[in-house]
């Protein structure tokens, strides 16, 4: 075949559509050969970098028998382990440093297997000892933490090479979950604040005051190839606006506890990820003096319940609230649906309870609210005061300081008292902290009524799933008709971080666990 | 100055520091909420753990017993230890705050200087002119401006939109110079141009004054050159009352930058002090106010010393 000029452009075109495929078919060949199975590079776990947390103020104790705060909490959960923990989606309790357990018949000993081959990050094996010394101290006075969680703790015991044996005063329901903010360290150890030491995926480095918090990968964390993070540091950075900039600019990769609700849009609009729980893990409420009038009268309270636009609420905080007036979840199966509701705003509602009580004209009533706790507690008080309004409540808020709102309630020292918490996934907890905590002293009702809260001391012994549930149940319709604490909505927030840190599953108490966090970056 | 009126001064200064550090033992007493509300946090506890933790911070005691122990503590230099901080000592706690607080402080003070100098004294000397009133607008524009806003414009100017400086916090100079420079330069220029304000209106006074008196005029007729005439022969006297000044934001400078600290999570004195306020940590706190009240006593015997330098009447009398 001879070649012509004209068939020149048309051969060379050839060539290069050949070339083309031949690159074309290189670069699959060298892409990913798991990319056949669904899975990509970036979906598996990598070993290696340091995840910078940017917190609003630091930890003022890294003693994990007395911390106070979430930042403090956020902390702790990197050094220490626990006998138990709350799985992160679906909130059962699994196993940590306890692998197996049995409660005896009478429910009052907890026998429990420790793990085999777990270390301390100092090289040192657990021992039941260990699990002994930590339990006996996180029941003592001054661990003002975890006494309370143990009140029902008699003793505990060594229980072979691997075991302990937890004596109880009475059968308690909720011990494996209360277990699971029980952190253990090593036996006779109290250096927490110096050179902290535990089982922890991460281990103590260095810890500048007011600065940052830097810990290191601990080698001997008994999950074998975790945690993936070679450092994680968490720094101090009190405003919000410099925390959501540091991030947008990815100095940090997240802020935490949870991103300030204000510029949850902001963190959005960036491109950025916000971790919310899979379930409502804490309430905004109003803790009622009941011991002065007319708080005393049941009508007035239900009257204030109904005046509260908890719509409004849940709007103005942006998507980090839900609208709820039961402090347990709707999700929850302990959820009595048939118990008062309070969702719904009624006006009308609330000024014929008020004409009832013998208010006709309204109550004035001055309102301490926990602003420095957040910016979202000071617009849930400045919305439940000015909702409330148009049913003629006059409420003057104080906005005061975490410290003197204890104080106050301590010395029931307030007449309403905005404010909120948070609850584990354990739904005796939840009902423990709505109605049966401390507050429940300041609030003064439940001491006038014994056979409240003997219904919670039979819920907490119940020996089974469905008279729990009945005994919450009649908990729930007293507590929701009553009204003594008023719960106005849930809190769904979490933290912001960048969309290349995987593996981070927000839990609703707070509780930030990095063993399974890696940076796909 | 002599040595005596040295002495006099910093005896002067004990009294100062006595004073103000027994208002704030007893003002934050009286305050709503107490060290324990501060360590239970918002869920509290029962009046048993509250009585234990009273009486292991000793504050079941009456409150002149607490203060008499305090004192005598303070007078043989033990400032305390700090249950929310651990119980690590006040003195570890509030020394590196101060560090670097005093770090920003007279850097950003220098900054306000160095601003401020040059132009208070083209103001002066230009009276009525473009040059004048650019720098008075300069001026008004640098104290009035909200430090916090001015912080938060430079962050979003100089991090989000230049990239060239990091968005706040603190990187030690030992583990990193250039970095630790980088995190300084943001909150010092925002303290610079803060002073330099206020700064730029007292040069400018100060130099009017001084260009009006005779022996400017006589410098003038002589032929030395205008800027000889105010560098050398105006700025000298003219810098006194503006030592005054200076000495004065030092001082309150050192005391606490607690907004601009906040806004570049500059770990210094005044962030400190300010959580420290609110988990009634008080002992933290008597501590910050003593060392406050030290830094604008002795912001001032400095200042004294410095006029002594600058000006020789006060030598020879």
């Amino acid at each position: 075949m001879t070649r012509t000029p004209a068939a020149e452009p048309k051969r060379a075109r050839l060539r290069m559509a050949l070339c083309g495929l031949v690159i074309l078919g290189s670069i699959a060949a060298c892409s990913d050969p798991s990319e056949g199975n669904g899975e990509s590079q970036s979906d598996r776990p990598r070993s290696g970098g340091t995840l910078t947390i940017a917190t609003p103020e630091d930890a003022k104790t890294l003693n994990p028998f007395q911390w106070s705060t979430k930042e403090e909490l956020i902390r702790i959960n990197q050094l220490y382990s626990s006998l138990t923990r709350f799985d992160p989606k679906t909130g059962d309790i699994v196993a940590d440093l306890a692998t197996t357990w049995n409660l005896s018949p009478d429910g009052l000993t907890l026998s429990m297997r420790l793990r085999p081959g777990v270390k301390f990050a100092d090289g040192k094996a657990l021992k039941a000892e260990d699990v002994v010394y930590s339990l006996t101290t996180a029941a003592g006075t001054l661990s003002t933490k975890t006494a309370p969680l143990l009140t029902s703790l008699s003793s505990v015991d060594v229980a072979g090479d691997d075991g302990v044996s937890i004596h109880l005063k009475a059968r308690t329901r909720s011990i494996l979950g209360d277990l699971a903010q029980i952190f253990i360290v090593p036996a006779g150890f109290t250096d927490y604040n110096t050179h902290p030491i535990g089982t922890g995926p991460f281990q103590f480095e260095s810890w500048q005051h007011n600065q940052s918090l830097t810990l290191t990968k601990n080698p001997n964390y008994w999950a074998t190839g975790k945690p993936y993070l070679d450092r994680v540091v968490f720094t101090v950075v009190p405003d919000p606006s410099t925390r959501v900039l540091q991030l947008i600019n990815g100095e940090v990769q997240m802020i935490a506890p949870t991103a300030p609700f204000a510029q949850v849009q902001q963190l959005k609009s960036a491109g950025l990820n916000l971790a919310l729980p899979n379930q409502v893990g804490g309430y905004y409420d109003v803790r009622i003096n009941t011991r002065i009038q007319p708080w005393d009268n049941k009508s007035v309270r239900q009257a204030l319940s109904y005046a509260i636009d908890r719509q409004a609420i849940e709007d103005s905080l942006l998507g980090t609230a839900i609208v709820s007036s039961n402090p347990i979840p709707e999700t929850s199966t302990l959820f009595d649906k048939s118990a008062a509701s309070y969702n719904q705003q009624d006006i009308a509602k609330a000024k014929s309870l008020l004409k009832a009580a013998g208010y006709p004209n309204g109550v004035e009533a001055n309102m301490i609210a926990l602003c420095s706790a957040g910016l979202d507690y000071k617009n849930v008080a400045q919305v439940i005061a000015t909702s409330a309004k148009d049913a003629g409540f006059d409420i003057s808020l104080q906005c005061v300081e975490t410290t003197a709102f204890t104080e106050m309630l301590g010395e029931r020292n307030f007449t309403l008292g905005s404010a909120g918490g948070a609850t584990t996934p354990d739904p005796l907890n939840s009902v423990f902290k709505a109605w049966f905590d401390q507050n429940a002293d300041a609030i003064g009702w439940l001491p006038n009524h014994p056979e409240v809260r003997d219904l919670y001391t039979r819920a907490i012994a119940a020996t089974s799933d469905s008279e729990f549930e009945k005994l919450v149940f009649q908990i729930q319709q007293i507590e929701q008709d009553e009204q003594n604490r008023i719960y106005v909505g849930g809190k769904l927030s979490g933290p912001a971080l960048q969309k290349y840190v995987r593996g981070f599953v927000a839990e609703s108490y707070h509780q930030t666990f990095l063993d399974s966090v890696w940076l796909a970056k | 100055m002599k040595s005596w009126h040295v002495l006099n001064r910093l005896a002067q200064m004990v009294i100062v520091m006595w004073i103000v550090s027994t208002l704030v033992f007893f003002i934050f007493r009286v305050l709503p909420g107490d060290e324990v509300s501060g360590l239970l946090g918002v869920d509290g506890a029962d009046e048993s753990v509250r009585s234990a933790l009273e009486h292991k911070l000793g504050l079941d005691r009456s409150l002149i017993v607490q203060y008499g122990q305090w004192i005598a503590a303070i007078a043989h230099g033990n400032l305390g230890t700090s249950p929310q901080y651990g119980d690590a000592t006040v003195t570890s706690v509030l020394a590196p705050a101060i560090g670097h607080s005093a770090e920003l402080a007279i850097l950003g003070l220098l900054l306000g200087v160095l601003i401020s100098v040059p132009l208070g004294i083209s103001a002066g000397a230009r009276v009525g002119t473009r040059v004048d009133h650019l720098a008075r607008a300069l001026s008004v524009s640098g104290f009035s401006i909200p430090s916090f806003w001015l912080g938060i414009l430079l962050l979003l100017l100089f991090t989000s939109v230049m990239h060239w400086f990091p968005s706040g916090g603190y990187a030690d100079f030992e583990a990193s110079p250039v970095e630790h420079l980088r995190h300084l330069a943001l909150p010092v220029l925002t303290v610079g141009i803060m002073t330099a304000g206020s700064l730029t209106r007292f040069m400018r006074s100060s130099m009017v004054g001084v260009l009006a008196e005779d022996y400017i005029r006589t410098a003038r007729a002589k032929g030395i050159a205008p800027w000889l005439v105010n560098y050398r022969h105006a700025l000298r006297n003219s810098s006194l009352p503006f030592i005054t000044v200076v000495g004065l934001e030092l001082g309150q400078l050192l005391g606490g930058m607690i907004v601009i600290e906040q806004v570049f999570a500059w770990p210094g004195l005044g962030q400190l002090t300010i959580k420290a306020l609110e988990a009634r940590a008080y002992t933290v706190v008597q501590g910050s106010v003593l060392v406050a009240a030290a830094a604008v006593v002795l912001a001032n015997l400095a200042v004294d010393l410095t006029y002594s330098v600058l000006d020789p009447r006060l030598r020879r009398g």
